[in-house]
C-alpha cells in the first residue's frame, strides 16, 4: 500500500521541471535509476542533429532525491538565412567561420551552412516533507560555440489531504549570452558585409507557472497549467538576414532586428486515461499567445496499446499552428523603404511566419522483468509556412532509449 | 477559417482514434475520462499508480520533443519551467 501511495503521489504531482527527464519518475521506489537515449534528427536537405541524453537519479535519503542530467548535441547542415535567393550572389549569406558557426552555402544564397556542438548539464534536488509537500531546486548550464545559457529554478507542489488534488507553482530565471561564431553581434539593419559588430548580446528570461492536477476518476488524471514569462534583452538572431527588394528581386541584404522584450503566456491542459481495454491515452492541448502577436494551438495525442510480455505500441499524432509575428516580413519592399525607411523591427526568420505543423509517429517498446525498459520510436514532422521562401520543411526523428532501475 | 476547420477536424479525428474500435467503446472512453468525476478511494488508485499513467510517462521522449519544437516553432512552454536553453537555428 505504501508503494502505491508513493507512486500515486508522483503520478498526481505536477511535473513542473521543464528541463531534463523528471527525477520523480525515474527512481521511484528504487535507489538508482539510469536512463539514456540516442536521437537522430534529420531535415530534408537541411539540418541534421545527433543527440545523446543521459540522466542519473538517486535517493540520497527517505525524503531527498538528486538528479544529474547530461545532453550532448552535434548539429550540422544548412538553414534558411532569411535572405532571398539572388543567383550568383554569395554576399547574401552569413559570415564564413572556422570550426563552428555559419558559412556560405555553395548551393543557394538563401541557405547558410552551419556546424556546432552543444553540451548541457543540469542538477536537481527534490525534497519531500510530510509526504504531501515537495520542493525542487534546479540549475542548468548549456554551452555552444555561439551561445551560453545558465538557469536556476524552483518548483513547489502540495497534495491535498485526500491526495486527490495537487497544487503547484514554479519560477525560473534563465540568463543567455548570444554571439556569432566569429564573435559579437551585428548592428541591426546594417548591410551584410559592412562588418559593423557590437558586443555579444545578453538576455534574461523569467518564467512562472501555476498548476492544478486532479484525479478525475479511477482511470483518469487531469492537469491544467497557466504559465507566463518575460524575456528582456537581445532577442534578435545574429545570423538572420532580410532582403530589400524591388519587384521581388533582392537589391540589398541587411541583418534583422527584433524587439528587446517579449511576454509569453500559455494555458496547457493534459490528461492521461486508461481505457477499458487497458490501453493508455495521453491527450494535451496548449493555447499560447505573446506580445509579438503570435497565437498558437498545439494538440498532442498518444495511445499506448499494451500487450503480454511487457510489449507496447504507441502511435503519436501532433498538430501545431501559429500566426505570424507582427514584425515578420518576407522582405522589405523598395517602395516601403523609400517612403519611410526601415520599419521599427523586421525579421524574415521562417520560424516567425504563420505556419502549421503535423507530426505522425510510432513508439514501440518492452518492459523487462529486471526493471529495464527499452523504447524505439520513428516520427515524421512536416511544417507548412504561409509566406516564406521555402514553403515546407520535413524532418525525420529516430530515437532509441533504455532505462534501468537498481535496488 | 481554414485553420479553425483544421483544428476541429483534428480534434474530431483524435477522439475517434481514442482506442475505440466501436462507437460503444468510443462512448465509454469519453464518458470515463471527460465527464465522470468520482471521489477515488486510496484502494481504487491502482491503475493511476502505473508508470504509464504519469502525465510525463517518458522523460526522454518529452525532453527531445520539447527541444525539437522549441527550435522550430515560435510557441513554447506550458508543461513546466526551468531547463537549459539553446541558440537553435
Amino acid at each position: 500500500m505504501k508503494s502505491i501511495q508513493k507512486k500515486l503521489a508522483l503520478a498526481s504531482c505536477t511535473l513542473l521541471s521543464h528541463g531534463l527527464p523528471n527525477a520523480a519518475q525515474a527512481a521511484e521506489g528504487e535507489d538508482w535509476a539510469v536512463d539514456g537515449s540516442l536521437l537522430h534528427y534529420a531535415e530534408e536537405d537541411r539540418i541534421t542533429v545527433n543527440k545523446f541524453i543521459g540522466t542519473l537519479v538517486t535517493n540520497v535519503s527517505e525524503s531527498d532525491k538528486v538528479k544529474v542530467d547530461l545532453v550532448y548535441d552535434t548539429m550540422s547542415g544548412s538553414t534558411p538565412s532569411g535572405a532571398l535567393d539572388s543567383a550568383g550572389s554569395f554576399a547574401t549569406v552569413s559570415t564564413p567561420s572556422g570550426a563552428g558557426g555559419f558559412s556560405a552555402s555553395s548551393g543557394s544564397t538563401s541557405i547558410a551552412d552551419f556546424e556546432d556542438t552543444r553540451l548541457g548539464v543540469s542538477l536537481d534536488w527534490e525534497h519531500t516533507k510530510k509526504r504531501v509537500h515537495r520542493i525542487n531546486y534546479g540549475s542548468s548550464i548549456s554551452v555552444e560555440k555561439d551561445f551560453t545559457s545558465f538557469g536556476v529554478n524552483t518548483n513547489y507542489a502540495q497534495d491535498t489531504s485526500s491526495r486527490i488534488v495537487t497544487y503547484s507553482a514554479g519560477i525560473a530565471a534563465t540568463f543567455d549570452s548570444v554571439r556569432r561564431s566569429t564573435g559579437g553581434t551585428p548592428e541591426p539593419f546594417t548591410e551584410y558585409g559592412d562588418g559593423q559588430s557590437l558586443d555579444e548580446g545578453s538576455r534574461v528570461t523569467w518564467d512562472t507557472i501555476f498548476g492544478v492536477t486532479r484525479v478525475l476518476n479511477r482511470r483518469t488524471l487531469g492537469q491544467i497549467n497557466f504559465s507566463t514569462g518575460l524575456s528582456e534583452g537581445y532577442l534578435t538572431d545574429p545570423y538572420k538576414l532580410i532582403s530589400r527588394t524591388l519587384n521581388l528581386s533582392e537589391t540589398h541584404t541587411y541583418f534583422e532586428d527584433r524587439p528587446s522584450s517579449r511576454q509569453r503566456s500559455s494555458v496547457y491542459m493534459s490528461m492521461a486515461h486508461t481505457t477499458r481495454h487497458d490501453n493508455v491515452m495521453h491527450l494535451s492541448y496548449r493555447y499560447y499567445w505573446d506580445d509579438w502577436d503570435i497565437v498558437s494551438n498545439t494538440i498532442d495525442y498518444r495511445l499506448k496499446f499494451r500487450y503480454e510480455g511487457g510489449f507496447f505500441i504507441e502511435p503519436h499524432f501532433r498538430y501545431y499552428d501559429q500566426t505570424a509575428a507582427n514584425f515578420y516580413m518576407f522582405s522589405i519592399p523598395q517602395e516601403t523603404y523609400q517612403l519611410s525607411g526601415f520599419p521599427e523591427y523586421a525579421s524574415a526568420d521562417y520560424r516567425l511566419d504563420q505556419m502549421e505543423g503535423t507530426t505522425v509517429g510510432i513508439n514501440i517498446g518492452k518492459t523487462f522483468p529486471g526493471k529495464g525498459k527499452l523504447r524505439f520510436r520513428v516520427e515524421q514532422i512536416e511544417w507548412i509556412y504561409d509566406n516564406s521562401l521555402f514553403d515546407t520543411n520535413k524532418a525525420l526523428v529516430v530515437q532509441l532509449s533504455y532505462k534501468k532501475l537498481f535496488e | 477559417m481554414k485553420r479553425i476547420i483544421t483544428i476541429h477536424g483534428v480534434v474530431l479525428g483524435l477522439l475517434l482514434l481514442s482506442g475505440c474500435s466501436t462507437m460503444k467503446d468510443f462512448s465509454n472512453t469519453v464518458k470515463d475520462s471527460l465527464f465522470t468525476y468520482e471521489k477515488v478511494k486510496p484502494w481504487q488508485k491502482g491503475e493511476l499508480a502505473k508508470e504509464d499513467m504519469q502525465l510525463v510517462d517518458d522523460g526522454m521522449m518529452t525532453y527531445a520533443d520539447d527541444h525539437i519544437y522549441f527550435s522550430k516553432e515560435a510557441a513554447t512552454g506550458g508543461k513546466g519551467v526551468g531547463g537549459g536553453g539553446c541558440g537553435c537555428n
